[in-house]
């Protein structure tokens, strides 16, 4: 169900209150999202998208209790129509295989947020690319062409994620 | 003016995730970054960032033995290195700036005191 005022309603998952935290932060700051509930884990966050009934769910991977996977192939049964964004610190192919293997919309890795988040969401949701050409125009750095970037003088990232928090 | 460019270097994933969040809204800086000592040096070398903002209790390598090598190394010696660290005791401080390190923050970090900071380093 999208906002009244257009933005989109999102629930975000992350078991980490700290991470969990910084990504609300940017995503008010941005003034494209409503945030609708937080989670963290993978059953919270089910829970909430069916109080909620958001358009979005964002989350964390590697979750406790039930993963963020593990959740998304449950919600996308239960809710065709909702988009479904995975981030993670894992890297690689097979990892994002095997997340779009069990139907999310995106996948993102944390060491590229948030650039490569704004891009998805650009793809997923077409009509908030023009709020945030004006938020630009204005003097708000929203698009992703303006928010730093990781590696994007030197081609491919070669820093590997830690599982350490 | 060119975009500057910050190495941040911390083993958590979260910290730098934070800090991503954080440049994004109130910065135009490129980040690079890297998850222990080792890899800083080496991404130092390869890209000639601005500024390293480094954690110091980090695996393979620690921040304080990054900061000692690439001091050591003409590449980098001139790259300003602010070593970030939960160790706030008098001969930690000290340890870190016989490093040579230009600055040492104690975590918890103060949002704006950071960008101030990084800000004196890197000019508007």
């Amino acid at each position: 169900m999208e906002s009244i005022d257009g933005k989109i309603r999102v629930v975000v998952a992350d078991d980490s209150k700290t991470a969990l935290l910084s990504i609300c932060d940017y995503l008010e700051f941005t003034g494209q999202f409503e945030i609708v509930g937080t989670a963290n884990d993978g059953l919270h966050a089910i829970q909430q998208t069916e109080s909620f009934r958001p358009e979005l769910v964002l989350a964390d991977l590697c979750m406790p209790r039930m993963t963020g996977l593990e959740a998304a192939a449950q919600l996308r049964k239960s809710y065709p129509e909702l988009r479904i964004l995975i981030f993670t610190e894992l890297r690689g192919q097979a990892v994002q295989e095997e997340c779009l293997r069990c139907g999310i919309d995106g996948f993102v890795e944390k060491n590229q947020m948030p650039e490569r988040l704004m891009e998805e969401v650009y793809r997923l949701f077409p009509r908030i690319r023009g709020g945030m050409e004006r938020a630009s125009n204005a003097g708000v750095p929203a698009t992703s062409e303006h928010l730093p970037r990781e590696g994007d003088q030197s081609g491919e990232v070669k820093g590997r994620e830690s599982n350490a928090d | 003016m060119p975009t500057k460019k910050i190495l941040l270097v911390d083993d958590s994933c979260t910290a730098r995730l934070v800090n991503r969040m954080i440049f994004s809204q109130k910065t135009n800086y490129v980040l690079v970054s890297a998850v222990d000592g080792k890899e800083a040096v080496e991404r130092a070398r390869e890209e000639q960032p601005d500024l390293i903002l480094m954690d110091i209790v980090m695996p393979r390598m620690t921040g304080l033995e990054a900061c000692r090598v690439l001091k050591k190394d003409k590449a980098t010696e001139k790259i300003p290195v602010i070593l970030l660290t939960t160790r706030g005791e008098e001969q930690y401080v000290q340890e870190g700036y016989a490093s040579g390190c230009s600055d040492y923050l104690t975590k918890p970090v103060n949002d704006a005191e950071l960008l101030d900071l990084l800000k004196a380093y890197l000019g508007e």
